[in-house]
């Protein structure tokens, strides 16, 4: 008697074929939904829980109240503006029906989060699978979110049925040691986040401190994997040079790490927050970080020996 | 009608009065079609060219008439053409003597049913005009539409500019002293002769252009340059070029005497010239670059935006050496003359140089959509099958216009003729009716709703394709003919294989490969609207026909519901089987049906394209809702790119998707992807290793344009501050500010990667 086969399963909120900042050549990028920190400037913040949540895309609404009908639990609603109805949304009391979906035809209202299986997900990646080897440098397969390793028995499975394909890990490093052990040996590569030096700062800015991550960076390190430091640098917020101090040091302490990568500050966060009906932080710039700042900083960087560095 | 970029247009209109009263005195006096084209020949030339402009360096600039000689719209018209609004605008606004408002009369009601393309609408056959019997596919919903032109004239420059006009005479009298044993007519090489006199004449003209300016400069260099532009225009009446700037000056008179807006493969005609002068130090890189970036201008001039291709590239050249280096100082012309002209082409194989790609690529990732992309790996094998010809033919395959194949002086491929492939979805839905219009458009059959299977529907679908595909093929045929007998087109002609053989004229068998092409627009919204019907009517059964009809009726308005499960029915572009393989169907059905017109109707090939200009947006304009969830009237896909907003599932499907359809079929399909600038200049070319997989692949054509999204938004808002922002369309380059706003609209949905 075979047993029944029975497919594992995750929230994923995208998958992005022609990735082309996640890592070696081409690749595909899965997103996992869900994530243990709340960084501040995070530019997915759709990703945050693990469950799904309503997206309102207010520029692309005509206001048609198709979705006010739909929905039995009062998400949509409707204003007068001017004497104009206008489209209002509360997502406090979205349960993630998908009625109001059926009927706009706008695109204007999206579902964040998709619950998926393994198979889907192989089927997905192996049509994209000849762009991953038409550079020199192999391409593959990103796992981001969210924080992907909340999802390593779901990755095992899902990397039985991609065979060969080049694997990174991107990641805050915020998880526990025995799913690093795990997902180990199936990751090529790591993409692995340094976001603040400061352990008391990293806590307020992102809702944990990073001794956890310190050391898993360290675990990976001495096991021997190769890693890709990843560095979001949000003006006015972590550019200190205390943090540039910090990341220098890490360099130091870990010369195998192939090169740190300096991810500025974008604002697209900001729009997604708007459209999830969240309240972004004051603390955040309304601007993106300019290339005069990004110049600044990687010299700085390279004002305390860090040469291994550069844009993403 | 175009307007061509003269700094002093000529005002008043004595010289279309002047032609007119030459082609009244010529058709009295003469009944050889030869004998009255010289005497217009006489009229037009040099009247129309115009002075050297301070900018430039070569002589060129031309106006052409609002009466005239042309070959096709571009050019002025077909034949002998009018344009009659701005004439009669001429009549109600513009001042003059009695005697010239009498000559204006004169002239508009001269030439009322004289003018070409009056005659031959009228005269299309009854037959074919109870099927196609609109033209005017801007303002009236029509399924298929005639288009009346001489599109793609490729004359054998290289052969010009080789033995030059005493070679061209030599041969003219050679082929006159044989009539009595071939029966050709004598008058017709007289005529030949006398058409290459008024050439003479042009190249005078422009020598005293060239003179007038050089006496009136005070720059003692550009005295010098005039002058010896002078002695150029004045050495290439008696005899063969024997430098850059003389074998320039010859092909571009002689082009505009043809007139002619496709200046073929200019690496091969003028990359001997350009490596001998470099060489022998006659001119320096830079003076010959900048006779190719003034070549370039003047081919903007001539403002025929869905023409004026420049090929260099690719294999079957005589002289690649030479071509390559040509070929690489026109990829600087093209990257530094920011004009939408000339359409320039890049043929390329898998021996061509690594610095003539880098080139094209530095071009694209500025912005400048040029150079097209043309692989010919993919291309000749294709093309081989799809005209029947051996692989030395195929080599000399050139794009012409948008991107209908023809082969170089040999054959001739006019698109005249489109069909809206949706419009006729549309038709079979509604049993032939067409609900925009309110009238049959079509032969009655059975609705969607009387159909039990889907297999039933489809093939209803495609017969009323069937239909018109016949008409079309039958069409382009009679206006053949009727071309061919009214106007010989000399000048063309003697640059064409097979005329001065035969002594007869290119459309009235002086060519010996007539072939033809048909326009298709609209397939890929008919595939994805195909899927819709057979997945919710006959499959599913979510959907009932009566109630798809009766939404898309009322333009899904009170049915947002049906409209929401029709767009949610998968999309072509997304590598999905299902409905790329109901494309693939569609596609080759379409191919192989025009295709096996050809014997039918007497022509060598016959052909469709799928490559599109504008006209998915002015066409979608008069095709109502659709099963795809498209509503009334909105822009079609552009040729068998993704609908816009579509392709959800990211550019290496969409790239998956495409690679589908074959190109052995066909006459011509052209491929539009947008990067933003930040992904094309990856650091580490990643872009540009997918356009070449794409190619290794199978990808035939490409054309790229790199512009950002926010780009475009302002220039929406801003158009003042953003003229110089050119995008692809389909089968043109235009500043985007130019365009009509659902144009710009349509280009702005879609997707950038």
């Amino acid at each position: 008697m075979t047993e029944p086969v029975i497919d594992t399963y995750a929230t994923i909120f995208d998958i992005q074929s022609f990735s082309i900042n996640d890592g070696p050549g081409i690749r595909t990028t899965v997103f996992f939904k869900g994530c243990p920190l709340s960084c501040l400037w995070c530019h997915n913040p759709e990703s945050h829980t693990t469950g799904v949540q309503l997206m309102y895309h207010s520029n692309l609404c005509t206001h048609c109240m198709q979705c006010v009908g739909a929905c039995a639990q009062g998400v949509h609603g409707m204003r007068d503006v001017n004497g104009r109805l206008m489209h209002t949304v509360d997502s406090t009391l979205c349960i993630g029906s998908g009625e109001c979906l059926k009927v706009c035809c706008y695109h204007a209202l999206s579902l964040v989060g998709q619950r998926v299986s393994s198979d889907q997900v192989a089927q997905r990646i192996l049509k994209d699978s000849r762009y991953f080897t038409v550079s020199e440098e192999r391409g593959g397969v990103t796992f981001s979110g969210g924080e992907p390793m909340l999802h390593v028995p779901f990755i095992l499975e899902l990397v039985k049925k991609i065979p060969g394909i080049h694997i990174c890990m991107e990641t805050s490093g915020y998880a526990g040691r025995k799913a690093f052990e795990e997902v180990m040996p199936v990751v090529d590569l790591f993409l692995f986040d340094y976001k603040v030096t400061d352990a008391e700062l990293h806590r307020r800015l992102c809702g944990a401190d990073n001794t956890m991550i310190l050391e898993n960076l360290e675990y990976l390190y001495e096991q021997g994997k190769d890693i890709i430091l990843r560095i979001p640098l949000i003006p006015s917020v972590n550019d200190t040079d205390e943090h540039f101090d910090g990341i220098a040091g890490i360099m130091k302490r870990y010369p195998r790490i192939l090169r740190a990568e300096i991810m500025p500050y974008h604002t697209y966060g900001l729009a997604k927050s708007g459209e999830l009906g969240l309240e972004p932080s004051a603390l955040l710039p309304r601007q993106g970080a300019t290339d005069e700042m990004v110049d600044t900083w990687l010299e700085k960087l390279a004002e305390r020996g860090c040469t291994k560095v550069c844009r993403s | 009608m175009n307007h061509w970029k003269v700094r002093n247009p000529r005002e008043d209109l004595s010289f279309e009065i002047n032609f007119t009263k030459a082609h009244r005195e010529a058709v009295a006096a003469y009944s050889h079609p030869a004998q009255i084209e010289l005497a217009l020949l006489k009229a037009q030339y040099p009247a129309i060219l115009m002075p050297i402009e301070e900018t430039d360096i070569l002589a060129g600039r031309i106006q052409f008439g609002l009466v005239g000689l042309g070959i096709q719209g571009q050019t002025g018209g077909t034949g002998y053409y009018i344009d009659e609004p701005r004439v009669t605008e001429a009549l109600e606004f513009a001042t003059g003597n009695a005697q010239y408002r009498e000559n204006l009369h004169d002239m508009l009601t001269y030439w009322k049913a004289r003018n070409t393309y009056e005659q031959v609408l009228r005269n299309t056959p009854s037959d074919i005009r109870s099927i196609i019997p609109s033209e005017q596919w801007k303002t009236q919903p029509v399924a298929a539409s005639p288009i009346i032109r001489m599109a793609g004239a490729f004359i054998d420059f290289d052969k010009l500019v080789s033995i030059g006009i005493p070679g061209l005479r030599k041969e003219i009298a050679a082929a006159k002293e044989a009539c009595p044993d071939t029966g050709n007519d004598p008058v017709y090489f007289d005529c030949l002769d006398g058409a290459l006199d008024v050439l003479v004449d042009c190249c005078h003209a422009y020598a005293d252009f060239a003179i007038a300016e050089a006496g009136t400069t005070q720059n003692p260099q550009r005295k010098v340059e005039m002058q010896s532009l002078a002695d150029a225009c004045i050495a290439i009446t008696s005899r063969a070029p024997s430098s850059l700037l003389e074998a320039i000056e010859l092909c571009w008179i002689y082009g505009l005497m043809c007139p002619l807006i496709e200046f073929g493969r200019m690496d091969e005609y003028l990359g001997d010239w350009y490596a001998h002068d470099i060489d022998a130090q006659v001119i320096t890189e830079e003076q010959a670059l900048r006779m190719i970036q003034n070549l370039f201008v003047l081919i903007d001039s001539l403002d025929c935006e869905t023409d004026g291709r420049v090929i260099v590239g690719g294999y079957g050249r005589r002289n690649p050496v030479n071509a390559d280096r040509f070929c690489l100082a026109a990829c600087e012309a093209c990257r530094t003359v920011k004009e939408i002209l000339p359409q320039f082409t890049l043929r390329f194989d898998k021996d061509t140089p690594p610095e003539i790609w880098d080139a094209s690529m530095r071009c694209i990732g500025e912005g400048r959509t040029f150079p097209l992309l043309y692989n010919d790996e993919v291309l000749i094998p294709a093309v081989m099958h799809a005209f029947d010809v051996d692989r030395a033919r195929a080599e000399t395959y050139m794009p012409l216009g948008c991107g209908e194949i023809e082969f170089d002086h040999y054959s001739f491929g006019s698109p005249n003729g489109s069909l809206g492939t949706l419009k006729v979805l549309e038709l079979a839905i509604h049993g032939g009716f067409d609900p925009v219009g309110k009238t049959y458009l079509s032969f009655k059959s059975p609705t969607l709703a009387e159909c039990s299977s889907y297999e039933e529907f489809a093939a209803i679908y495609k017969n009323h394709l069937t239909y018109f595909i016949e008409a079309q093929a039958k069409y382009e045929k009679y206006l053949y003919e009727a071309i061919g007998k009214r106007h010989p087109f000399m000048m063309v002609s003697m640059l064409y294989d097979g005329c001065l053989a035969t002594g007869k004229g290119i459309f009235d068998g002086g060519c010996q490969y007539l072939a033809g092409s048909i326009e298709l627009y609209g397939n890929v919204d008919s595939a994805n609207s195909l899927a819709a019907i057979k997945r919710l009517v006959f499959e599913e059964r979510t959907m009932s026909a009566r109630e798809m009809i009766t939404a898309l009726d009322n333009n899904f308005v009170g049915f947002e519901q049906q409209r929401k499960a029709m767009m949610d029915v998968p999309k072509y572009g997304n590598d999905d089987a299902f409905v790329d393989d109901i494309l693939l169907d569609l596609h080759n059905f379409l191919c192989e049906t025009v295709r096996k017109q050809a014997p039918k109707v007497g022509l060598k090939s016959y052909l469709c394209v799928n490559i599109n200009n504008a006209q998915n947006t002015t066409l979608g304009r008069w095709v109502g809702a659709t099963p795809d969830g498209r509503k009334s009237g909105m822009p079609m896909a552009n040729a068998n790119n993704p609908a816009s907003g579509t392709d959800t599932n990211g550019l290496t499907c969409m790239l998956n998707s495409i690679v589908k359809l074959p190109h052995d079929n066909m006459a011509g399909m052209v491929q539009n992807l947008r990067f933003t600038r930040e992904t094309w200049n990856n650091k580490d070319g990643k872009a540009q290793l997918l356009v070449r997989d794409y190619f290794e692949r199978g990808g035939a054509q490409l054309m790229v344009t790199v512009v950002g999204k926010r780009d475009l938004e302002l220039a929406m808002a801003h158009p003042e501050e953003h003229t110089d922002l050119i995008v692809r369309i389909g089968g043109l380059s235009a500043r985007f500010v130019n365009l009509k706003k659902d144009v710009q609209q349509e280009i702005y949905d879609r997707t950038s990667y």
